[in-house]
């Protein structure tokens, strides 16, 4: 599945040349403190001409402090077909602010911007490649980009990258009186400053002294600690269409204006459509049967050309083609049921497994991928439209539990995609096992996944034996490990599941010394995952929740008895649980392993509890049980 | 280089006539079988997600009157789709050399179609050249992109493009295998007697068919005959290539045939001969004003050269000259070419340059303070490993300086902070280089002065319920390199923040680092380890793990079958010894076996060696690789050897409490 929508990356923002003094010891310590950047001036200057084109003037001083700091080597300049971009310019200045050198026009570069995952899109990139040899050094750079199309305002993320000093940091909207805007802020310091310039205002925010943030582990969205600042429109134009963002419903208006008379297909088409779903017993079916059709005709193919970065192609295009992008395909999807009488909704969404969720308070356009809802009684049908293996109805992480814009015929509604709850996402495993005297075990190892876990295993089914011999063994890291014989049984039910069974024997399982053996008993399923042992300051997400089961039952060789047996462990906690226990029974020693996750945020105050319950799983999960040799 | 031929060309007004083979074409366009379009499997290989039926490259030479010789290459390609994930191969791209200057790269030809079967009949579905996107990779490099239509699981593709370019001296490498399997790939080329191109064959599979031979063709309006030569090579059932841990660069492994220009004897011109030899292309390099007219020019590096003392010792000045260019040089993270694309004197005055350049003036300096220096080419590990029976420019992209000093070797690389003189970094061990000079050229091998290598000291006590450690680890050459850059980059709190996680059970309660920035000693790390929490050792019974730090516990050979040869690039030695103190109270139980596992000629050893010394056990581990580079057929041998490390790790050590 592919991201889509060419969102116009704004991010990049701004610093100033001026009089300052680009000497690194006028730097405040604790701005240095952790830093690999420090920005003494980061400036943006956004000038709405009119509903649809804008000027934007960015203008940045920002001190690299060493060699490993990379990330401002190249200075890059986005812009699309029909924009331009002027002054491109840039110095850089010594550790005590002496002038070294300017770039030249020759070393600017002016090629296509093409996202990995296109066949093409139209966009630009000017962009140079700028350094220095001797740390730290100051880069200052600005550039002037004409603007059209204004869907998007800039956003402003103050301190942008982790282990960023920032010493001033600013944007200043100019717009003029009769036209509207709107913007929301995240933690910042300072108010908005207005001037008011007649006919137009100038809304300036400024940030200052921003100590670095490190990056952290488990780190919730960036709007929870990060300071930013969006701005969107109220009226907009966009590729020659005008549409206002002041709620969802006006803005999902716009969209539907886009789309308009883009589903239309041949009289023909729409015979052999209907013809296809005339023993279909309810609408349901209908859209199984021409959710089938769809993913057997077409394939994923990305091209976003000007406003067809927001546009589908026509389903007609589609149809001829046999390809199209996530909006072509949904639109698509949406003609195909439309000719056989069903109803649904294309749904834009910020697509992305972990991806944080809109601001679903601030109508504006913040997605990047194109879906499709069929509105049903209870539980509406949501289709993944570019993928031609997902499950029928199944979203799975790329889009679950988060906003969604729908587009119907009154507009914009913003709905919410389902959840998978952690009783479905379960992990179920049982391995038998037996041991010889020489340490080495046969056995099998059947596992479900079902839910989200699924896509632990996801695509797995079609790939070549080696590939999954390989997969299998990256997963299963028991040393000594092979794999006699294995078999998967996907079932693409709307809550998808795959079964895995495993024939294995592991060389070397237990090692055997004179009198003894080593047994280290839960080696299919190991939680080591620790975080850091800090103190935190921000509150910290688990983004999945699920529910892992595993029993093991091992046959010890005759002639040995247990010498030690790890203790049954039981941990109950807001984060989830973890449960073993060890039962045995003549030469059957049975392991079972319970461990559940629960989704939330967490504030920071619970983030020591939360080691400590992931310490004692990784400890009771490393445990061994040792076998002696009777006398 | 290249200039200088393509004025060449001018000289020739010859009109090649078309010739045609012998041999029928492999394939012709839209003549898809009813065999492969029923085909729903690929028997060789039943996963593959789609095949490529046919990949038939032409290359044609022929002769213009506005732009002299021009060079024909034709691509047609069949591929069976297979699966869903086969859908892929319907996206296509290739690239072509964009000069600016008019000399372009074009396609003059282009056809793509998809054949399906609708109802037992085959239904073609076309597209055009105005459906080629063209992307502007960078200044000189443009993509063509193209996506086929109606392709489903059951399609057969098929394209053919030609490409007309004006640097008929320069010939694309063809391909024989790519990312899936292929039944056919076959090659065709002609060679008016006036061009001798050197063909070189890489990969790892075999062609069925290779022929040459020749044929005439007469000149417009002249009785007067020609010579063609004429090639062609058939590759057949062709594996999928993927790419395995422990390889250089795919590019060395894959079926593959190369063209070198070596000389051109055109009548009324006269003979040229183009890097014929390795001393021919030393001595060329050396005149060359990019490369070894650069070297002996003074003054590049005044300031520099001023603080070297003229009555030091050879050694001091090669390090006093090796320190000043890393300090003041700025590697810009390039390989760059192997010439330089600025004077010497810019670079010098900008601090920055590519690695050949910046290599280039450590060998002008230390010549400049009057020590016998030289440059060696090489090609590093991610380029590809160099066919020393092919004399070629392209063999190497990089350079690396070598000093002399009693007549030894000192191989230098000044772009990286942490080496020494006598250390290169893992990318450059890469096979030999080529070291050249006004009169001779001399291949060395690519060696670093020292192993790869750990050791570590470790004594650990039980005292309290609690078994704590004193760790001491030194280490050296490329391991220390490793370690000493990423303590740069992360910063040394970080660093061992990062070590603390990976053992996260550990209580390390003191973490000191020595020598990170004095590349001339080992690395130190002592590491006071407080509690293993892991680690029960309260009851009538101790288990210790028979190795008690953080060693490797999966074996890094786990796949079933190996394809290409395995190359550990560098030797490597890591020592680590346990001095483990028997807690009061308690007797030892059981010790793990002793045990020594070498692999045949030494190539690799492993040895377990443990001992009781009065109220102490004693452990030394050491695991050895000599031999850095092993066959597919070898494989077996070094997962077996891996697991054998790893069973030991696994036993414990079992002290019993005294009734």
């Amino acid at each position: 599945m592919k991201i889509i929508l060419s969102i116009l990356i704004l991010l990049v923002s701004v610093g100033f040349f001026g009089q300052t003094n680009y000497n690194y010891s006028n730097i405040p310590d604790d701005l240095k403190k952790n830093a690999n950047y420090i920005i003494w001036q980061d400036f943006m200057e956004f000038e709405v001409l009119d509903i649809g084109s804008a000027v934007q003037k960015v203008k940045m001083a920002v001190c690299i402090v060493d060699q490993y700091s990379k990330k401002f080597n190249s200075i890059v300049a986005p812009y699309r077909k029909n924009e331009k971009i002027t002054g491109f310019k840039a110095e850089i200045y010594d550790r005590d602010g002496n002038f070294v050198k300017k770039l030249k026009s020759s070393e600017i570069h002016d090629v296509s911007s093409v996202s990995s995952f296109s066949l093409f899109e139209d966009d630009r990139v000017m962009y140079a490649d700028f350094i220095h040899g001797q740390y730290p050094y100051t880069l200052v750079y600005e550039y002037e980009r004409k603007v059209e199309g204004l869907l998007n305002y800039p956003s402003k993320y103050f301190q942008r990258i982790t282990n960023t000093g920032v010493v001033l940091s600013q944007i200043n909207l100019i717009i003029p009186n009769n036209i509207q805007f709107k913007y929301k802020e995240f933690n910042l310091g300072q108010e908005v400053k207005v001037t008011d310039l007649g006919k137009k205002k100038i809304y300036s925010w400024t940030e200052k002294n921003l100590k670095p943030i490190e990056s952290f582990e488990l780190p919730p969205p960036d709007s929870c600690f990060a300071p930013i600042l969006l701005l969107a429109p109220v009226q907009f134009a966009e590729g020659g269409y005008e549409g206002q963002m002041d709620n969802w419903e006006n803005f999902g208006k716009w969209d539907l204006k886009l789309n308009k008379d883009r589903d239309l297909l041949s009289e023909s088409k729409i015979n052999e459509l209907q013809f296809l779903v005339k023993d279909a017993k309810n609408d349901k079916e209908k859209v199984q049967i021409l959710y089938k059709y769809m993913q057997n005709k077409t394939r994923y193919v990305s091209v976003q050309l000007g406003i067809g970065g927001y546009q589908p192609f026509t389903a007609e295009y589609v149809d001829s083609k046999g390809y199209g992008d996530c909006k072509a395909l949904s639109n698509y999807m949406f003609s195909l049921l439309k000719a056989v009488g069903v109803k649904s909704n294309y749904a834009l969404i910020l697509a992305g497994s972990g991806e944080d969720d809109i601001a679903a308070d601030f109508p504006s356009s913040q997605f990047n991928h194109a879906i499709l809802c069929i509105p049903q009684l209870k539980d509406s049908i949501w289709l993944e439209c570019t993928s031609q293996q997902q499950p029928f109805n199944f979203l799975g992480s790329f889009t679950d539990d988060r906003h969604a814009l729908l587009i119907t015929e009154n507009g914009g509604k913003i709905v919410k995609t389902p959840k998978y709850v952690k009783d479905i996402n379960f992990q179920n495993r049982k391995a038998k096992i037996k041991l010889d005297v020489d340490g080495n075990a046969v056995g099998n190892v059947n596992t479900i996944f079902n839910g989200l876990q699924y896509e632990n295993r996801d695509g797995w089914a079609n790939q070549s034996v080696k590939e999954q011999k390989d997969a299998l063994k990256s997963v299963y890291t028991v040393a000594g490990l092979e794999i006699n014989s294995f078999r998967f049984i996907e079932n693409k039910a709307e809550i998808p599941n795959i079964q895995e069974q495993l024939d294995i024997n592991i060389q070397g399982f237990a090692p055997v010394t004179n009198k003894r053996m080593f047994l280290k008993i839960n080696v299919f399923n190991e939680s080591s995952y620790v975080p850091k042992n800090e103190e935190r300051t921000h509150p910290f997400e688990l983004r999945s929740e699920f529910i892992d089961s595993d029993t093991v039952q091992i046959e010890i060789p005759d002639g040995y008895s247990i010498e030690s047996i790890p203790q049954p462990v039981n941990l109950q906690t807001k984060f989830g649980g973890y449960s073993v226990e060890i039962l045995h029974e003549g030469n059957i020693i049975t392991y079972i392993r319970k461990n559940y996750s629960e989704k939330n945020i967490f504030p920071a105050k619970d983030y020591i509890a939360f080691y400590e319950y992931r310490k004692q799983i990784a400890k009771a999960d490393k445990a061994k049980l040792v076998l002696v040799k009777k006398f | 280089m290249t200039r200088e031929i393509s004025s060449l060309a001018l000289f020739i007004f010859l009109i090649f006539s078309t010739l045609s083979y012998s041999q029928k074409d492999p394939i012709k366009f839209g003549k898809v079988s009813d065999e492969e379009m029923k085909m729903t499997i690929y028997d060789k290989d039943t996963s593959a997600s789609a095949v490529v039926l046919v990949n038939y490259g032409t290359i044609n030479f022929f002769y213009l009157d506005q732009s002299g010789f021009n060079l024909d290459l034709t691509v047609h390609k069949r591929i069976k789709i297979l699966t869903k994930e086969g859908l892929d191969q319907a996206n296509v791209n290739f690239t072509l050399y964009d000069s600016k200057s008019g000399d372009d790269e074009d396609v003059i030809s282009f056809k793509a179609q998809t054949y399906n079967l609708e109802n037992g009949k085959q239904v073609i579905s076309k597209i055009s050249k105005k459906e080629v996107f063209t992307e502007q990779k960078s200044e000189n490099v443009i993509s063509k992109n193209f996506a086929l239509t109606n392709v489903k699981v059951g399609s057969v593709i098929e394209y053919e493009y030609t490409i007309r370019s004006p640097y008929f001296w320069s010939i694309d490498p063809w391909y024989f295998q790519d990312e899936i399997p292929t039944i056919t790939s076959e090659l065709r080329i002609k060679i008016p007697q006036y061009f001798t191109f050197k063909k070189v064959f890489g990969g790892y599979v075999t062609p069925s068919i290779s022929e040459d031979g020749a044929s005439s063709a007469m000149f417009p309006g002249s009785t007067e005959s020609y010579t063609i030569e004429t090639y062609r090579w058939v590759y057949q059932d062709i594996p999928a290539f993927k790419v395995e841990e422990y390889i250089t660069t795919p590019n060395d492994y894959l079926a593959k045939v190369e063209f070198e220009l070596q000389s051109t004897q055109v009548p009324g011109v006269e003979y040229k001969n183009y890097l014929t030899t390795w001393e021919k292309l030393g001595k060329d390099l050396m005149e060359s004003d990019n490369f070894g007219k650069a070297l002996d020019r003074h003054g590049m590096v005044k300031e520099l050269t001023d603080l070297i003392n003229p009555n030091d010792s050879v050694e001091k000045k090669i390090e006093m000259a090796y320190n000043l260019i890393r300090q003041n040089m700025k590697w810009d993270d390039t390989y760059g070419r192997i010439f330089i694309d600025n004077s010497l004197k810019s670079v010098s005055t900008k601090k920055q340059g590519s690695m050949a350049e910046v290599n280039l003036l450590l060998v002008n300096l230390l010549r400049s303070v009057g020590v016998e220096a030289y440059p060696v080419l090489i090609s590093s590990r991610s380029h590809g490993r160099i066919n020393q029976f092919y004399p070629r420019i392209n063999s190497f992209n990089t350079v690396v300086a070598l000093a002399k000093v009693k007549g030894k070797n000192v191989l230098m690389d000044a772009t990286i902070a942490y080496l020494k003189p006598g250390q290169l970094t893992f990318n450059s061990l890469n096979g030999k280089g080529l070291m050249v000079s006004k009169d001779r050229v001399e291949w060395v091998p690519l060696l670093s002065s020292e192993q790869y290598s750990s050791a570590s000291m470790v004594t650990v006590e039980i005292k309290d319920a609690k078994i704590s450690a004193k760790l001491v680890r030194s280490t050296k050459s490329l391991e220390a390199l490793a370690k000493r850059q990423k303590i740069a980059s992360d910063g040394r709190e970080k660093y061992i923040e990062n070590y603390k996680k990976k053992n996260s059970s550990w209580e390390i309660s003191d973490y000191t680092i020595e020598n990170d920035n004095n590349s001339n000693e080992s690395l130190l790390e002592k590491i006071t380890i407080d509690n293993f929490n892991n680690i029960d050792v309260s009851g009538d019974l101790i288990y210790l793990p028979s190795v008690l730090t953080d060693e490797v516990e999966e074996n890094p050979f786990s796949s079933e079958k190996r394809e290409y040869p395995i190359d550990f690039t560098v030797p490597r030695v890591e020592k680590t010894i346990f001095n483990i103190a028997i807690p009061e109270g308690y007797l030892v139980d059981e010790l793990p076996k002793a045990i020594s596992v070498t692999l045949p000629e030494n190539a690799a050893s492993f040895s377990y060696q443990v001992q009781q010394v009065g109220k102490n056990i004693q452990i030394v581990c050491q695991l050895k690789i000599t031999r850095t580079r092993y066959l597919p057929a070898e494989y077996e041998l070094l997962k077996e050897f891996y697991k054998n490390i790893i069973a030991k790790y696994g036993e414990q050590i079992v002290l019993k409490k005294i009734v």
